[in-house]
Parts: structure tokens; sequence; C-alpha cells
């Protein structure tokens, strides 16, 4: 019986990360969580010069480990990416433990496990609606690939550390204090 | 009758060297470009003109709109006066907008977005994008006046 159910079970695992086909409804619309993600992403900065709040902003990433891959000054832009390893002992062990599982039943099976992933960063800034201070809004969005090459997750990240690591680094750069927004 | 098996094999293989080979064969480039009449609906589906001609601020109210909708800004050209982002939640949406300016007063917005590799030609997205970008851009008035 086992023996049966056991494929079925690896099937269901590998194509749990499968992509929608259709476009999901609410993708192009905004959604209760809009404005909580709004206030994670974006802190208010007293200052005019936008300038100096994206040169402060790109050497912030640059400091995290960010490659810089566009900047569009005039649009308040700029983009980064990072590339590491996922912490990922729970994959290892479910493929290590799928693989001695199947062996012992005489299939031997490889389930593949999260290994590298690409971190991306976009900082867009905007003068803010007092006229007098600058919003920045960063977003970090992440690609995990596994073992066998293919595209394991894809997310905007929202765990609340990221965002909060930049903005106070931000703010020690620019020697002003991180509203929110 | 009777099966010889090396001459079925010979067979097999000339056949199958014979489709390896078509598989390689180029393709002659076809014009992919929709018929007149559904180009223009596909123009008119994906596009808004709105009134008013600040353009940068337009493009900002875009970077804007598309991150309050989960985008992440990767991409913009200052010049072409367009902006990408591209969404990831288990899914691959990228959605580009240009601005095209219509006259002295007007802006034409025009909106792409491609699901994975296939173009969305599905009116509700658009209508739904539009109608945020609308809806910040009303804020955005009511925050200069």
């Amino acid at each position: 019986m086992l023996r049966k159910i056991f494929p079925l079970f690896v099937a269901v695992v590998l194509s749990s990360g499968c992509m929608p086909d259709q476009i999901p409804k609410e993708a192009l619309q905004l959604t209760e969580e809009s404005s909580a993600r709004r206030k994670l992403e974006t802190r208010r900065f007293e200052t005019k010069d936008e300038q100096a709040l994206l040169d402060a902003a790109g050497a912030v990433l640059k400091d995290l480990g960010f490659t810089i891959d566009a900047t569009v000054k005039e649009l308040g832009l700029i983009a980064g990416s990072k590339q590491d390893s996922p912490y990922n002992i729970g994959g290892m062990a479910t493929s290590a433990a799928v693989a001695v599982i199947s062996s012992a039943l005489s299939f031997p099976t490889s389930m593949p496990y999260s290994k590298d992933q690409m971190i991306r960063a976009s900082v867009v800034t905007r003068l803010a609606e007092d006229g007098n201070s600058t919003a920045v809004r960063i977003t970090f969005q992440r690609v995990v690939w596994d073992t066998e090459g293919k595209v394991a997750k894809s997310e905007l990240l929202e765990g609340p550390v990221e965002y909060q690591t930049f903005f106070q680094k931000l703010a020690k750069a620019l020697a002003l204090d991180a509203h929110e927004f | 009758m009777s099966f010889k098996t090396p001459q079925a094999l010979l067979g097999i293989g000339v056949c199958l060297q014979l489709f390896a080979c078509l598989s390689g064969c180029e393709y002659a480039v076809r014009d992919a470009a929709p018929e007149p009449e559904r180009q223009l609906k596909l123009a008119n589906i994906r596009s808004r003109v709105f009134a008013t001609a600040d353009r940068d601020g337009m493009l900002r109210v875009i970077a804007a709109t598309l991150q309050d909708l989960g985008f992440h800004v990767d991409r913009a050209d200052y010049a072409l006066a367009s902006v990408s982002g591209t969404k990831l939640d288990r899914y691959l949406l990228r959605l580009t907008v240009t601005v095209i300016p219509r006259g002295t007063t007007r802006l034409l917005v025009r909106a792409n977005a491609r699901y994975d590799v296939t173009p969305v030609l599905e009116p509700e997205l658009y209508q739904k994008f539009f109608a945020t970008l609308s809806h910040a851009l009303v804020l955005e008035a009511q925050t200069a006046d």
C-alpha cells in the first residue's frame, strides 16, 4: 500500500509549486493587505533633497551586499540584486528522508530542495504630500531555485526585518529620522 | 507476413534520423502582428487618456501604483517614458506602462501585461489597473490643489 501511495505523495509535493493556469483575479487590484504593505515598505524623511536620498539609498543597498542594476534618478528609482543561498535545512532533511525511504521501498527517488536564491531590491522615492519631505518605498523580492535549477519559490518578501534594517541604515546615513508613512 | 527485425530496425532508424533532421529546420518568420481591427481593439483595452500634461508626475504615480498593487518596480526609462514592474506570487506577471503625450494637455497611458511569457488580453485586468491608477491620480490632484 505504502509502495503505491509514495510516488503519488512525491508527485503532489513536486507539483505544489506550479504556476496557476489563470491570472488570479486580484492580481491587478488593491487588496486589504495593500495599505499594510505600504506602511511596512515606506518611510518619510524630512528633506526635499531627493538626490541625496537616492545616493544614500544606493550606498545602503551596496552595504547590504546588493549590486546596483538600474538607476533612473529623474524618476527616483534604484534597483539592485544579490545572490546567496537560502538557509534550507528542512528542505535538505526532507529530500534526504525521501531518498532513504524510496530506496528502502525499491524505487529510488530524489526530491529537489531549495539551493540558490536571488533577492532583488527596488527603491522608489517621491516628494511626500506635505511638500517638505520625501517618501522612500522599498520592495524586496526573491526567487529561489532548487537543486534541479527550477524555480521553487518566487515572492515579495513580507518579513519586517529586511525593511527595518534598510530604513535604519538609511536614517543613519542621512542623519535623519525615518518617520512611518 | 514475415517480420525481419534488422530491416525493421533500419527503417525505424532512418525515420528517426529524418525526424531529427526535420526538427532542426528553420521556420519561416511569420508575421505575428494581429489584424488591424483586432490591433485597434487591443490598443483600446490597453490604453487610457488622462487630462494632464505632467509627464514626470504621471510616471511617478504609475510607479507608486505598481508598488501598491504588489509589483516590484525594476525598470524605468525616462527618455522613453516607461516604467516596468514584476509581480511574483507563485506566478510571474510583468507590466510595462508607457506615457505618450497627446497634444499639449493630455497624456496617453498604455499598459502591456505578460503572464509568464503570454501577453495578457483580458480587458478586465487592464480595467482594474486603470481604475487604481485613476484613483491614485485623483488623490494626487487633491493633494496638489
